[in-house]
């Protein structure tokens, strides 16, 4: 299956990798030091995810928003998973999404939020108790063909302008790595 | 209630942090959800996370999924419940899924007053999505390839020790003092760079607790103390994104 993730695509974006994920710099960014996390594996969706991978890829979100917290002297972050193309996932291949946020930094990322009626609510609250309190054995049965369908209707290849990195060593560190303290306080002024 | 409004902002301001945060949490909606003082549309919870609908939805069945313990900010939540809140999100976002018929969800979670939180208790925003919906766009910003590739120096290091990996601080050191020579720049500030990378490493670190297990235990015997504890390990920024919100 072609997935640019997968296919080391942006290896030049690579933080960290290990054998469970992957830390990229975001491959859409919507501001500096907009951070992804990947399995390493080839997973779709947030459904297709098993439950221990999900454990440590919320211990390395939160770990990971901390060190934002510090590096970049942020007031917040915002942990965002797009689930499907409607979501906006644009990479057939799950990721969390780490956004550092200023009060001054302009990012809308809120929605508008609606009005509802009481008579909805309560047939939304039947609905998914009803679906919720489903058998894992006859809930998986059901959401089988949903996911399915969402995992195909991601397209199959992204367009990617950049072109194909040069072959690096992984493990290799760039020598830009020493120069880290300067860095570090030329990116307390990015704005 | 009543305490609340005799309390003036020099009060406010005498008050530690640990009071704050209890003040918070006599005063948290979304606590008082999870004691049934005030009514909502539990779908779901068990004994430590409650599942309810959000009375303002972005879109029909835009769930809410929160620790019932008074957590202010997420870094405050350790490891173990983190994993149990991840796994109800995955839960509620298959249950979307199947009876609404929606063909994909959007997780958000905001961490502090800049992010766009807007309660002291920390909340997950589940909600389905649909095609051209017009929620949580995430347009893309342009970014200089020079900007990146600093962004990336500046990150990588600490995420490999922070992760598993080599200790960047000391291993580095060597190549610090070699540089520093041809720069002239004084060992003092060299030694003074390298703590503040291993400070920063530190404070990260310390901000989730290895042994949640431990945390547990004292979290059912010391609620009170809890607070307290947490907010010393947090360093200073975690308490500044805390306080935003007020007493």
């Amino acid at each position: 299956m072609a997935c640019p993730i997968c296919d080391g695509e942006f290896e030049k974006n690579l933080i960290f990798k290990n054998d469970k994920i992957m830390v990229f710099t975001a491959i859409n960014p919507i501001i500096p030091g907009h951070l992804q996390i990947f399995p390493k594996e080839h997973i779709s969706i947030l459904e297709e995810v098993p439950n221990e991978l999900l454990d440590y890829m919320s211990s390395v979100s939160n770990k990971l928003s901390m060190l934002l917290f510090e590096l970049l002297k942020v007031h917040g972050t915002n942990m965002i998973i797009q689930n499907g193309v409607p979501a906006g996932q644009t990479i057939p291949h799950f990721s969390i999404n780490i956004i550092p946020r200023r009060s001054d930094d302009g990012l809308k990322l809120e929605w508008d939020m609606k009005q509802t009626t009481p008579e909805s609510l309560e047939s939304m609250q039947r609905i998914i108790s009803e679906g919720v309190a489903q058998p894992p054995e006859k809930r998986i049965e059901i959401e089988e063909a949903p996911v399915e369908t969402i995992s195909k209707n991601l397209p199959e290849k992204m367009p990617v302008k950049e072109e194909a990195t040069e072959e690096t060593d992984e493990e290799e560190e760039p020598p830009a790595e020493k120069k880290i303290n300067y860095y570090l306080r030329s990116l307390e002024r990015i704005p | 209630m009543p305490d609340q409004k005799e309390l003036t902002e020099e009060d406010l301001k005498n008050m530690s942090t640990e009071e704050i945060a209890e003040l918070q949490k006599q005063n948290c909606i979304f606590c008082k959800i999870v004691s049934k003082d005030i009514p909502a549309k539990i779908l779901h919870e068990d004994s430590e996370i409650i599942c309810i609908l959000d009375i303002n939805p972005a879109s029909e069945g835009h769930i809410l999924v929160y620790p019932k313990k008074h957590y202010m900010i997420l870094p405050h939540i350790p490891e173990e419940m983190l994993a149990k809140l991840f796994n109800t999100v995955k839960l509620m976002s298959n249950t979307l899924l199947t009876t609404l018929q929606c063909k994909g969800t959007s997780v958000f979670v905001a961490n502090g007053m800049a992010a766009g939180q807007k309660a002291p208790h920390v909340l997950i925003h589940v909600f389905p999505r649909r095609e051209d919906d017009g929620l949580l766009e995430m347009p893309k910003h342009e970014i200089s390839e020079e900007q990146a590739s600093k962004i990336i120096s500046t990150i990588k290091p600490y995420a490999a020790q922070l992760l598993g990996g080599k200790t960047i601080a000391q291993a580095d050191s060597k190549t610090k003092k070699i540089k520093a020579q041809e720069e002239k720049i004084s060992q003092e500030e060299i030694n003074e760079e390298i703590e503040k990378e291993e400070k920063i490493l530190e404070r990260t670190k310390t901000h989730n607790p290895k042994s949640s297990s431990i945390e547990k235990k004292e979290d059912k015997k010391t609620e009170k103390k809890v607070p307290e504890k947490a907010v010393k390990a947090k360093g200073v920024d975690l308490n500044d994104i805390a306080r935003l919100f007020g007493g």
